[in-house]
């Protein structure tokens, strides 16, 4: 009975479904409360979002670039900004042992959320 | 030709899923016993500010130390 | 077992368990009755947890249970685990929210949910973009001393930062060319643009039951002029993405 809910599908459908999941995964929709696993389960939810903020940040900073409202002196400390909190980013990871896929970051660009 | 099937099976039950537990009318409060045993994901602004303070806390505090809950 | 009372949907009438037969069984194996307040009534069935417990055959069982109610009546689904105490607690709910329910039951009166995928293949040449990042349109960026990293830094996030906005750019041109369409021919529609890099749409459309082949029909046509993209239509679906109704209940 529920095989008769596809009215149109392409070949290769199981990429969609790959692909669903995926998303699913983006962010821990289960937070294990579980003593042992607290700390990595909270920690991925916390370093996804913060890597949000920082991607949201680094996408302003493009667009006042793109704008030439700075000086450049301005853009130099920009630079200095975004890049110390990418590596710092980066430092976080490894701290924790997450890597981009862990945090799904590969979500597609992000200009829909500026 | 199962194949084709299963993967069929698969792409539909997703698509259960997300309506069966993801959308529909929700009620939560004192009147109700539980909503099942799915917690919910709460990406409000709140939980993105909270999480910043909560890593701000941490950044000073040494690698290897054991998490601790605040509340 | 303390027995408690798991709702499946609101429906759009009053109906008397004895109405309704055969029965349909619910969950933990007991039949679904009708609890009634003015002319709509809650599906209900008993089950021995508090907490319900989710696995794939359950969340097919959940959606048959839905679905057959959906053949007899117009409903508002209820989100899986929605448990109460008693009847009594159910018939609040349904008291406090009378008049959202009554109007949310009027929106999707004789109207069914379908759901639309669509997925790109991001190395296909549709999808590519030209990119020609020319540094002289930054004389500032371009002035600063060649030797500083941050420069270089920021010149690569530039880059990419300008191959990103067309992308984007090139992708909401072509799913504004689909669901254009396709909001003509539906009641209300849910749109979602690149869920992840490959699901370029994912939407959920609200349509008339005497719009549907149309729409359908719609559907197909453009894919067929679309072969670069691949589909997946699913429905009809009972109305889940078309209830904007969370209720918080405190007991005062």
């Amino acid at each position: 009975m529920s095989d008769d809910k596809i009215i149109i599908q392409s070949e290769s459908i199981d990429e969609i479904a790959e692909e669903s999941e995926k998303f699913e995964n983006a962010l821990p929709n289960k937070i294990n409360a579980d003593p042992d696993n607290v700390e990595s389960g909270l920690s991925k939810l916390v370093l996804t979002l913060i890597e949000l903020i920082r991607k949201l940040m680094e996408k302003q900073a493009m667009r006042r670039i793109e704008s030439d409202s700075l000086n450049e002196e301005e853009i130099e400390r920009l630079g200095e900004t975004l890049m110390k909190l990418e590596n710092k980013m980066n430092e976080l990871k490894e701290i924790f042992g997450l890597t981009d896929e862990d945090l799904n970051l590969n979500l597609g660009p992000l200009g829909d959320l500026m | 030709m199962n194949d084709v099937i299963t993967k069929s099976k698969d792409v539909t039950l997703l698509e259960i899923l997300d309506r069966v537990l993801n959308k529909g009318v929700v009620i939560s409060g004192d009147l109700v016993i539980s909503v099942a045993d799915i917690d919910l994901v709460y990406l409000g602004l709140k939980l993105l500010l909270s999480s910043v303070e909560t890593m701000e806390k941490y950044r000073g505090a040494p690698i290897y130390s054991p998490y601790q809950e605040s509340s | 077992m303390k027995q408690y009372k798991c709702i499946y949907a609101i429906l759009d009438s009053d109906v008397k368990s004895s109405d309704h037969k055969p029965e349909i069984m619910g969950l933990d194996s007991s039949p679904v009755y009708f609890v009634g307040f003015r002319d709509i009534s809650a599906a209900v069935s008993n089950v021995n947890q508090d907490k319900m417990k989710v696995s794939s055959d359950i969340a097919f069982s959940y959606e048959k249970i839905i679905e057959d109610l959906w053949m007899k009546y117009n409903l508002l689904p209820m989100r899986f685990g929605s448990v109460m105490k008693n009847d009594t607690n159910v018939i609040e709910i349904m008291k406090k929210k009378y008049s959202d329910f009554i109007d949310n039951l009027k929106i999707v009166e004789n109207k069914s949910e379908f759901g639309l995928k669509i997925l790109c293949d991001l190395n296909k040449t549709d999808f590519k973009t030209d990119n020609t990042f020319n540094l002289d349109n930054y004389k500032k960026l371009k002035q600063l001393d060649k030797k500083s990293v941050y420069r270089n830094y920021l010149i690569d996030k530039l880059e990419q930062h300008k191959s990103e906005d067309s992308f984007m750019k090139k992708i909401d041109d072509i799913i504004e060319k689909i669901h254009s369409p396709l909001k003509k021919l539906s009641y209300l529609s849910n749109v979602t643009k690149m869920v992840t890099p490959k699901i370029i749409l994912n939407a959920t459309y609200l349509v008339k039951n005497e719009m549907k082949d149309e729409f359908i029909q719609k559907i197909r046509q453009i894919k067929r002029e679309k072969k670069d993209l691949k589909f997946l239509l699913t429905g009809p679906w009972p109305p889940y993405n078309f209830v904007n109704l969370s209720i918080k209940e405190h007991i005062l």
